[in-house]
């Protein structure tokens, strides 16, 4: 049975053709006494990873953990959608995660996993990101298989205009984008900004705490970025207005920093179809999971300015899983030709 | 008188040929100094020139956890929804 997984910096999702598995991809090291860390927290259901003398809480809990102790330490094993180089403990915890999501393969399994497109603002490879990927899931019995994060999610997409069009993965690490002309991926490239970045910059401008304002953008029931609400709902001065308009303005930068590094990268590719009719953009990925992210993204969006005639702009249907499923297809038709 | 005449005549062209021969190994004709330089074909290597890539075995230690219970933050069950038949359709498979 294929499996589909998408590896992103926030959430790393498994589909298969009955289940879809999700868990954060963050975890929070606990001081103490090994043995008795681990004890408590077995005894209380809370998953943990423990590596080299360490005890490590890993996925929603350590998140909600961050949120409770404001003191304590959230850890992620990926940074702008790669490996965090500065994280020396999330190989194991990578690991188990990925363990937990796939299980042991049976007989010929094949896993389509994803991986980014090239950072075109970021000196970065992504060679290692994907072996180190590669290595775990073999690992666990399983035919391995590459597929970028952009074109994955213009499998599910793109299919009712041929696989044409423009396919816009947006992470919380990572943006990805393709121009794909009838299933040939004709430009793809990432930029290394993306719902961390969004946070980190409401973060330092409003003065709360980064765990807290993802906490926000994530669980708030009033926010809703469309400008007709944004501007009647939010009592101005309280903490959580500050941090919902603040969230406003960086989805506004960053769609325009994606917009703007599409058209200058189209203005240097030689290969780039003209498309005859015009074609649709699809968005997916958690970072667009936000109430009003169209109004943002049409905002931003200047016909007049973008290189390709575009038709309409949409947002996938369940855009959080959209990859995972693309990723899930693509392994289902490598099992069904094998 | 004849055979004198052929005789003669064999002579001389041994003589000639040895001279042709003499000349054409030894002697060079001075080269003249011009101001305009004739370009020289050159055969190119028909061979693009590019790089080759290599495959090697990657040894990654993959760090497994000493000890670790971990189960997922969320499980959807049911029917999952993919495009797989109209892909499938439109690779022609």
């Amino acid at each position: 049975m294929a499996k589909g997984l998408d590896c992103g910096t926030s959430f790393y999702i498994a589909a298969t053709k009955d289940t879809i598995k999700k868990q954060r991809n963050a975890f929070l090291t606990v001081d103490g006494e090994v043995a008795q860390v681990r004890r408590m927290l077995k005894r209380q259901g809370i998953p943990y990873v423990e590596k080299g003398g360490k005890v490590h809480i890993v996925g929603k809990h350590a998140f909600n953990y961050a949120q409770i102790f404001s003191a304590a330490k959230l850890r992620r094993p990926m940074r702008s959608g790669l490996l965090n180089p500065t994280e020396k403990d999330s190989l194991p915890v990578l690991n188990a995660i990925i363990g937990e999501l796939l299980g042991k393969a049976k007989e010929n399994e094949t896993c389509v996993y994803c991986v980014p497109a090239k950072p075109i603002d970021a000196n970065r490879e992504v060679l290692y990101h994907e072996d180190v990927l590669r290595t775990i899931i073999e690992q666990y019995g399983y035919e391995a298989k590459k597929i970028e994060e952009p074109v994955a999610l213009g499998y599910e997409g793109l299919v009712d205009s041929e696989l044409t069009g423009v396919a816009i993965s947006m992470g919380a690490g990572m943006c990805n984008i393709a121009v794909m002309y009838q299933g040939m991926t004709a430009l793809s490239f990432s930029v290394a900004r993306g719902g961390d970045w969004v946070d980190d910059n409401v973060s330092v401008d409003t003065g709360v705490s980064g765990a807290k304002v993802t906490y926000i953008k994530e669980s708030s029931k009033t926010l809703d970025l469309s400008k007709s609400v944004y501007q009647d709902i939010y009592e101005e001065g309280t903490d959580e207005a500050n941090v919902l308009i603040a969230i406003r303005s960086y989805y506004g930068a960053l769609v325009n920093y994606l917009l703007t590094n599409l058209r200058v990268q189209f203005e240097g590719v030689e290969n780039v179809p003209n498309f005859p009719k015009p074609v649709p953009i699809v968005i997916g990925g958690g970072t667009s999971l936000v109430k009003g992210f169209l109004d943002v993204f049409n905002e931003q969006f200047d016909q007049t300015e973008f290189p390709i005639p575009i038709s309409e702009i949409v947002l996938i249907e369940d855009a959080h899983t959209a990859v995972a499923r693309g990723c899930l297809s693509e392994g289902q038709l490598v099992e069904e030709e094998n | 008188m004849v055979r004198e005449f052929i005789f003669c005549s064999l002579i001389l062209w041994q003589i000639g040929f040895i001279v042709y021969l003499l000349l054409n190994k030894f002697y060079q004709p001075k080269k003249l100094f011009t101001t305009q330089s004739s370009a020289v074909e050159v055969d190119l290597p028909k061979k693009k020139i590019e790089h080759v890539d290599i495959k090697m075995k990657k040894q990654i230690n993959t760090q497994k956890p000493t000890s670790a219970y971990v189960k997922s933050d969320e499980v959807i069950k049911g029917k999952v929804k993919t495009q797989k038949h109209k892909l499938k359709k439109l690779r022609g498979l």
